[in-house]
């Protein structure tokens, strides 16, 4: 119960923080207002968490693809449930933030919005695919397979196609690291966006923990009904 | 009111109900175990 207490006052903090503190972005290069860059601090931390849940997602399903255990394959998939839902979540302020400084919430010639929308439709397609096949056994083999092949997908797609095609982006650059690696935000700005990181990652953990909780004692209901 | 802190009471609002919602679940889980359990 403690680090639940400590995640709501960390989180309130950072809410607090993020708004009451100068905008993390220099008003003097700032596209629109400077205040749209405030929502940095919350989807940065939303599209970690949705790259670390398909992460957790791939692990589960090689888990499984060794053991057979049905326990990975729950996990798997409830890993992809909240990895598409934290996916949606940063689609969705990356959107606010896109009508605020470019002036539309969409532009299919954004190669970050593009990556993010065909993420989502294949993770999509893996729920859909889960629901298409009726055996336990036939579903866990294939959604692990599937799930390997997607969280490679999404490391491709969030992580290099972006870099290969920076010309078609318009996201801001250097936003957390340098070419060099090298922190290039601010003391106060900094403290902000890790905590934020760091509340994100543990909210995702108890929501994790929560589901994979309530699936496992759904598939046990099932098994006592058979 | 200044914009920024109608949106920053906006985003506690929903941070407190997403917080209380899951600590409802995470009872209702709990005894749900313990159902199990029994």
């Amino acid at each position: 119960m403690v680090w639940k207490i400590l995640l709501f006052l960390v989180m309130t903090a950072v809410i607090i923080g993020a708004f009451v503190t100068a905008s993390p972005m220099n008003p003097a290069i700032s596209v629109g207002s400077p205040d749209a860059y405030r929502i940095f601090y919350f989807h940065v931390p939303q599209a970690w968490v949705a790259s670390l849940s398909f992460l957790v997602a791939m692990y589960y399903s090689i888990r499984y693809l060794q053991t057979r255990r049905m326990a990975f394959d729950i996990r798997a998939a409830a890993a992809n449930r909240l990895g598409l839902f934290f996916a949606v979540i940063a689609t969705v302020t990356g959107s606010i933030f896109a009508k605020m400084t470019w002036g539309e919430f969409w532009n299919w010639s954004e190669i970050r919005e593009v990556s993010i929308f065909l993420l989502m439709v294949i993770y999509g397609a893996y729920f859909a695919l889960r629901s298409a096949v009726a055996d336990p056994d036939k579903r866990a083999s294939l959604s692990a397979v599937t799930s390997i092949l997607f969280a490679m997908a999404a490391i491709f797609l969030i992580f290099v196609l972006p870099r290969m095609y920076a010309e078609f982006s318009q996201h801001p650059s250097d936003s957390v690291v340098d070419e060099e690696g090298q922190i290039t935000m601010g003391r106060t700005v900094a403290l902000i966006f890790f905590s934020s990181l760091a509340a994100f990652t543990a909210l995702y953990v108890w929501m994790y923990r929560l589901t994979i909780r309530v699936d496992e004692t759904g598939h046990n209901r099932t098994l006592e009904g058979d | 009111m200044n914009a920024n802190i109608v949106v920053m009471i906006v985003t506690l609002l929903v941070w407190l109900g997403v917080f209380l919602y899951l600590l409802s679940l995470d009872r209702k889980v709990r005894k749900l175990d313990r159902g199990h359990e029994n």
